[in-house]
């Protein structure tokens, strides 16, 4: 009998147990969180947005445009077969986005304008990077767990780009209860300087717009421009460590020490360095380049061939150390923007020879930043600005001084293919073994990832357009 | 609840009756042994009783002078008139024909097979004994109808993926595997990956793909195994609930005998070595283009696209890399067992240990397990088991994934032997440093090397209330720790974009389960009899404080400890806590012995849903009518019956699915001190439903010429609907996946089982028995949001589904064809052009699988031979791929010849007019044609005509000889209860059209979705073992 009362006991108990709602309300995963601070959001987002910079450059824009070519076949980017870089955008939509949107949301029910303000910058920033690889990018219906987003058009994104750095500018010259200090990876809390980067940035986006009206786009980035970068230690650059490794380093360089190697240096960026195309060597050379075991003479891959390289990314170079910073914007690239922008304002045209003086400084000082930064002595420097293929005087300045300046100086940034495409390639030579699928032309845009074809293929299906055909911002 | 408590004690009182006698007894078998379970019955009455563990039995208020009818599987029906008696005592005898067999179901319900309305099969213990492989879920293969059982090759110690009437959850991560009961306790089966990775480089993909991990079942000593029964489909596992959608595979261990003291001492020792092997090219020697690359260059000579080996070169020669580079495997396996059974109750003890060296250099598994399992008979009506198994097991490990050791050896080229890893002085010698390492290198300095201790245990109590009720209540625990570290030092390629790194896994699992059933047999009237269950069991699963450790930057002193490593990072595993909460019945009637009826229902609240949808109740029933009983006796069709059955399962979903959480970003803090947090990039619906799935099931069993022929055939049909599907989702939503009920899918199968019994003389007997099985698995429904899911892409294919494809399709890519077919080739190149838009071209499941045992026995000495068939199923080998790019195999042996390529040239003229011309342009074929960077455009390399290979087979599963020492020779000796020698070869012969290994080797392990690839784990091996069991 004893033992039935047990069994019932038992019995019992168990029913109760089980009535008992809160056996079962175990579902919370005690090892992540429910929340995070904007604190802690911040660097997430930083970090991939130098990411997002790394892959645009790496999988798409430097090779489209030139700088970069592959060694492991005809087939890649830079003889113009379309990009992906789906990398880069997974990196935006899920590593980027709601991080930014979670510290926008709760910077401004907390009043920290601080972290909104510099939120919004880097929105601004990776929304500039999207739309110049795809165009046409989804945004406002974005991370709002809408399975069909639509896409917004470009004129949409570059209002939203400036809209976001305006309302940036506005909030970050607000009073901040608390602001950001170790957690912002960049400028440290520098709120000053993130309203300089917020200003280069509305210059930079503005002029991208020169193909629609240049007087428009010169004169808004001008403006913008005055309030920018004022030297190299303002720049937008995201900083690296031993254990977080510069991405070009541990992509490119570190592989390469061990024969991994994928992609080099390009002709027609190797060229304006090694004097083959402005006559005069380049004092920045040995610096950013590497020489091949046994090779003396500086020749980039030839693009789409696959051959003809003799330098290659080292561990020793100057963007590809262990030290090396990623530059996402920089006081040279500020002041190309308003060498570029005061050359249109003076009535300047691609075709058109000759500028004000204010524009020719603006030119050379775009030179000196970069030889600076990169470690170029000072007694070089001069020389090479007195070279008359280089110091020509403002009365022979043309936009393609600057913008071939501007290309060197912004060596491994993406943007740079948008220069390109505003002025039709300039006179850069097609690659060879061009993508026979490309049709006339030169390549204008990546192709959306297979992710969105499959997995949002409506949207992605009604915004896809033939590779060779220009954005909305780089046409009339 | 409380109301279902009501429901279950009014249900109990219906049964209580009143009348006038006692009678009581005891029913003992002809070595006087008491027979538990047989049922007693009153004549021309309902009133019955069973007998309890000691073989006794009461019938309370009997009228005066009944006739009784004592009857029992397995044993002839007795009826005895008693008179006046009340106590009556009675021998029964086993009956000559016995068709009675008892098979165990669903919660471990010893039922008469006769009985049931859906297919069951069972093994014994020497079938798996016999298979000779320490794994018992490889021990089944060839043996189950219904079953794909594939390997995840030879590494010791590797998994065994098992899927029971295919695949019914879409979900890349979902868990296809069947639950795994051993006595009633829940065992875990599952393969645990480990997610730990270095942060960057060629080696940070999923740790699946490293790994031929171990599927937990192979922790079970199969030498304790008694036997075990496959509950292949809903119907037959409808009571365990939704742990057993995928079926469960049912073990029963061995217990003792009543009144025998038994000493069993067994061992075997065996040898293994790889099984097939790919072909070679035999002409060239390493190099490019014709031309021999230095090995202290700066080339890296990767490639056998080298100069022709000449007779008259007799420095250089050709090594069989594929083969030299494995060594023969050894396996030992020794068992002790002591059991002793009584009045009292019964104790049961073994020791055993499994060494097993794998046939890859350093590899090896070894599991200890001590088990004790004991009853004790309280007093007569209440009796307590318990059991515990501890089990100690582990090894090195082969890395096997990208840049380990299976693409280091697809790479390495003949020219030399990559046994050839250590210059003089002891220091590393790679002649391709850079591209990948020596693979002995690897395995020698960087096994994974793994160590678990599991505990499994339970204790049940059982209490026979009166003559037709019992209780049982069961509480059982399985838990285990794991540990496993990797480390890769600075030395190595691998670790090159980290230099070097070190990773320790601690993973931890405890479940815990407690069962109470009430049981009612009862003869309802003189041709209806009944029993009745009801039931509750609790689950509590965790994965308790678990986490991984790495370090990253080796640096000096050059250890294998954590401290020699830069940079440290550790991170809790998710603990992955659920709960089930289930209620569950089961009735069975039994009309006159020839029609059975079975409803079950049950009712799980589950943990992992929202509360709105976490319980749900499913029903079944299932029919089973011997017609035969009906017909008039003959020797033609001597027994027949037919079943059907409908059944639902309910499934639920993995823990903290739902919801939004925030995780600790990879790879940081940021420079060890900032911290950095990331939105976990999977949420679900926040109204996720259960799973279900419905099967309808047709059957029928037929026995011939006095049961010397048998047929038993199955036909089923289930649907899975509200499938939670991991849905990989646009990332502009903010999520990467998005778990969500989605689709119809719709498995349709027939399973075929026959026998016969050719020869049954004296001393002679051959039997020989079939099982074969077809299944088709096709995706019905697709939701708009969702076209395809795609479980995993490479480069050459894809498994993939969509609306209307079949369950484990493989896409890839063709020829661009012109409407009529012809393959379109470029007029510039001359070279056949690819179309880029994936297309099926092939299913890695099987059309149809088959086994057929044949045993042959002459007195002592008994020979069986099993056959396995796999007819279609197509795979990408991942390995042949990489030796397709550096020309190491036959296939590249054709090179250097002017070729035209069959196929038309497409001309567009302004119009727009498309015409197609004959190709004549003559092209040369060199090494280019086998390297995909090369040419891509051509993409030779990643054609599905060339990757996605039939990999149909037919093998010699296994061959085992026995040998029993009469008893004349013993009988006088300690080994008088028998001494039996064994010999088993395993994978004697294997015939596939496939080009590389064995293909019966899964990339991504066990327990994955990911099927349909293979060739980066260790091939199967052949092999053979001897040895003996003897019995004191």
């Amino acid at each position: 009998m004893k033992n039935i009362k047990y069994i019932v006991t038992v019995a019992f108990t168990l029913v109760l147990l089980t009535s008992c709602e809160n056996f079962l309300d175990i579902n919370t995963d005690p090892t992540l969180y429910a929340d995070a601070k904007p604190s802690e959001l911040l660097p997430t987002a930083q970090f991939f947005t130098g990411q997002a910079n790394y892959n645009q450059a790496r999988f798409a824009s430097t090779m489209y445009a030139g700088q970069v070519g592959s060694v492991l076949g005809i087939t890649g980017e830079d003889a113009y077969y379309e990009s992906e870089n789906s990398g880069g955008w997974t990196s935006f939509y899920i590593n980027v986005l709601p991080q930014l949107n979670a510290i926008i949301k709760q910077g401004e029910s907390q009043s920290i304008p601080a972290y909104t303000g510099i939120a919004k910058v880097l929105l601004a920033y990776n929304l500039g990077t999207a739309t110049t690889q795809w165009e046409n990018i989804p945004y406002l219906q974005a991370d709002q767990l809408n399975f069909s987003p639509e896409y917004d058009s470009q004129e949409i994104t570059y209002q939203n780009i400036q809209r976001l750095l305006d309302e940036a500018i506005s909030e970050l010259g607000q009073n901040s209860s608390v602001k950001p200090a170790a957690d912002d990876l960049i400028y440290g809390g520098d709120l000053t300087k993130w309203i300089k980067a917020a200003y280069t940035l509305k210059a930079r986006y503005a002029l991208h717009l020169s193909k629609k009206n240049a007087q428009t786009a010169a004169q808004n980035a001008l403006t913008a421009i005055a309030l920018g970068f004022k030297d190299n230690a303002d720049d937008f650059d995201m900083r690296y460590n031993t254990k977080n490794l510069s991405p070009w380093y541990s992509n490119v360089a570190l592989p390469n020490t061990t024969s991994n190697i994928t992609v080099t240096f390009a002709s027609p960026l190797v060229d304006l360095y090694n004097g083959r195309s402005q006559g005069v060597v380049d004092p920045r050379t040995p610096l950013v380049f590497a020489l091949r075991n046994n090779q003396t003479a500086y020749n980039g891959i030839t693009p789409g061939l696959a051959t003809g390289a003799t330098v290659d990314f080292r561990i020793t170079a100057w963007h590809s150390n262990i030290n090396s910073v990623l530059q996402l914007s920089t006081y040279s690239e500020a002041k190309a923007i308003e060498a570029e922008a005061r050359f249109i304002l003076n009535g300047g045209t691609i075709q058109s020879t000759g500028t004000t003086a204010a524009a020719y400084a603006a030119y050379l000082e775009l030179i000196r930043a970069n030889m600076k930064k990169v470690g170029v002595t000072d007694a070089a420097i001069t020389t090479f600005l007195a070279n008359p293929a280089i110091g020509m005087g403002a009365q022979n300045l043309t936009l393609k001084h600057i913008l071939k300046e501007k290309y060197k100086a912004m060596m491994l940034n993406g943007d740079i293919w948008t220069d390109l495409r505003r002025y039709d390639y300039l006179d850069f030579p097609m690659p060879e073994n061009v993508n026979p699928d490309l049709g006339p032309g030169r390549i204008q845009r990546n192709i959306y990832p297979s992710s969105e074809l499959t997995r949002n293929r409506v949207n992605a299906e009604k915004n896809t357009k033939a590779a060779n055909a220009p954005m909305w911002a780089f046409s009339n | 609840m409380k109301k279902k408590l009501l429901f279950l004690l009014f249900s109990v009182a219906s049964f209580l009756t009143y009348g006038q006698k006692t009678i009581s007894g005891k029913v003992v078998d002809e070595q006087n042994e008491p027979l538990p379970g047989v049922s007693v019955l009153v004549k021309g009455t309902s009133k019955g009783a069973t007998t309890n563990a000691q073989g006794l039995y009461s019938l309370a208020d009997v009228s005066a002078s009944p006739t009784l009818i004592f009857s029992f599987v397995g044993y002839e029906k007795q009826e005895i008139a008693i008179g006046n008696l009340t106590t009556v005592n009675v021998t029964l005898t086993p009956s000559s024909e016995s068709l009675e067999e008892v098979v165990v179901t669903a919660l471990n319900q010893s039922v008469n097979k006769k009985s049931l309305g859906y297919s069951l099969q069972t093994l014994k213990s020497t079938d798996i004994t016999d298979a000779g492989t320490p794994n018992i879920v490889g021990a089944m293969q060839g043996k189950i109808a219904g079953a794909v059982i594939t390997s995840s090759g030879g590494d010791p110690g590797g998994g065994v993926n098992i899927i029971l009437r295919g695949v019914t959850s879409l979900s890349s991560g979902a868990d296809n595997q069947p639950l795994f009961v051993v006595d009633g306790i829940i065992i875990s089966n599952a393969t645990s990956m480990g997610t730990a990775t270095p942060s960057s480089g060629s080696n940070a993909v999923d740790a699946s793909e490293q790994f031929s991990n171990t599927n937990r079942a192979a922790d079970i000593n199969p030498d304790d195994i008694e036997s075990l029964s496959v509950l292949k489909g809903p119907a037959a596992t409808a009571l365990y609930g939704l742990r057993a959608s995928n079926g469960a595979v049912i073990i029963t261990t061995k217990r003792a005998k009543a009144g025998k003291l038994n000493i069993s001492v067994g061992s075997t020792f065996g040898i293994a070595h790889v099984g097939k092997s790919p072909s070679l090219q035999t002409t060239y020697l390493q190099g490019r283009s014709g031309e021999f690359i230095p090995v202290e260059g700066s080339r890296t000579p990767y490639q056998s696209f080298g100069p022709v080996l000449e007779s008259e070169n007799t420095t250089d020669r050709l090594y069989d890399n594929f083969r030299g580079f494995f060594r023969t495997g050894f396996t030992n396996n020794n068992n002790l067992t002591i059991s002793k059974g009584g009045e009292k109750g019964n104790i049961y003890f073994s020791l055993g240990r499994s060494y097993n060296a794998g046939i890859v250099p350093n590899t090896d598994f070894e599991r200890n397990s001590i088990k004790l399992a004991g009853t004790y008979n309280i007093t007569s009506k209440l009796s307590a088991s318990a059991s515990f198994n501890y089990i100690n097991s582990g090894g090195n490990r082969a890395p096997s994934g990208d840049k380990s050791i299976f693409s280091a050896l697809g790479y390495w080229p003949n020219t030399y032997d990559v046994n050839d890893y250590l210059n003089a002085d002891g220091s590393y010698k790679n002649i391709l440093p850079g591209f990948t390492d020596n693979p002995r290198y690897l395995m020698e300095k960087s096994p994974r090397v793994d160590k678990i201790n599991r505990y499994i245990g339970d204790i049940t109590l059982n209490y026979q209330i009166n003559s037709w009720l019992a209780a049982k209540y069961q509480v059982t625990m399985d838990t285990f720790d794991e540990r496993r570290t990797r480390q890769v030092d600075s030395t190595f390629d691998v670790g090159t974009s980290v230099r070097g790194f070190l990773i320790k896994d601690f993973i931890n699992y405890r479940e815990i389960n407690s069962n109470l059933y009430l049981t009612a047999t009862k003869q309802l009237s003189p041709d209806w009899s009944s029993s009745f269950m009801v039931g509750n069991s609790i689950v509590d699963s965790k994965r308790p404080d678990s986490y991984w450790e790495r370090g990253e930057g080796h640096k000096a002193p050059f250890t294998d400890d954590m401290s020699s490593y830069r940079n440290f990072t550790s991170r809790p595993y998710s603990p992955l806590h659920y709960r089930i909460v289930s209620f569950f019945g089961d009735a069975k009637l039994s009309y006159r012995d020839y029609l059975f009826i079975n409803v079950t229902g049950r009712n799980d609240i589950v943990s992992t849903l929202p509360t709105s949808n976490n319980s749900f109740f499913y029903p079944s029933v299932n029919l089973g009518y011997v017609f035969t009983e009906n017909l008039n006796k003959n020797n033609t069709l001597s027994f027949g019956k037919l079943r059907a059955s409908w059944a639902q399962v309910g499934k639920g979903t993995d823990p903290y699915v739902t919801g939004v959480y925030y995780d600790v970003t990879n790879n940081f803090p940021y420079g060890n001190t900032v911290d950095g947090f990331i939105r976990r990039s999977t949420t679900a619906d926040p109204n996720l439903k259960p799973e279900r799935t419905s099967s309808v099931e047709l059957g029928t069993e037929l026995r011939f010429m006095k049961n010397k022929y048998s047929l038993d055939l199955t036909w089923f049909s289930m649907d899975s609907k509200n499938q939670i599907v991991r849905a990989p989702v646009s990332n502009v939503s903010g999520y990467t996946h998005y778990y969500t009920n989605i689709g119809l899918i719709r498995n349709q199968g027939i399973e075929l089982l026959a026998s016969a019994k050719w020869v049954q003389t004296k001393n002679f007997s051959w039997d020989m028995s079939l099982n074969w099985s077809r299944l088709r698995g096709k995706v019905i429904e697709m939701p708009e949001e969702l076209q395809e899911i795609s479980y995993y892409d490479n480069v050459v294919g894809s498994l993939r589904v969509r609306e209307g494809s079949r369950v484990g399709d493989l896409w890839g890519y063709d020829f661009r064809r012109n409407p009529a077919g012809e393959v379109i080739i470029s007029g510039t190149t001359g070279l056949p052009t690819i179309d880029m838009t994936l297309k099926p071209a092939g299913n890695a499941l099987p059309d149809w699988t088959a086994g057929l045992v044949n045993s042959f026995s002459y007195k002592g000495l008994n020979l069986s031979a099993l056959l396995e068939w796999r007819h279609g199923g197509d795979v990408i080998d991942l390995g042949d791929r990489l030796a397709l790019r550096s020309g190491s195999i036959k296939l590249t042996e054709r090179r250097y010849e002017q070729v035209v390529y069959k196929g038309v040239v497409e001309t567009v003229s302004a119009d727009g007019n498309i015409t197609y011309t004959p190709n004549e342009k003559v092209v040369y074929w060199n090494d280019a044609m086998y390297n995909p960077s090369a040419v891509a455009s051509s993409r030779f390399n990643a054609l599905s005509q060339v990757n996605i290979q039939d990999a149909s087979w037919f093998r010699l599963r296994s061959v085992s000889l026995g040998y029993a020492l009469p008893k004349k020779v013993i009988e006088n000796t300690v080994f008088k209860n028998g001494v039996r020698f064994s010999f088993t070869g395993n994978n004697l012969f294997v015939n596939t059209p496939f080009r590389g290994y064995d293909p019966e080797s899964l990339a991504f392990g066990s327990g994955s979705n990911l099927i349909g690839f293979v060739g980066r784990n260790t091939p199967a091996t052949r092999s053979f073992q001897l040895g003996f069991v003897a019995n004191f």
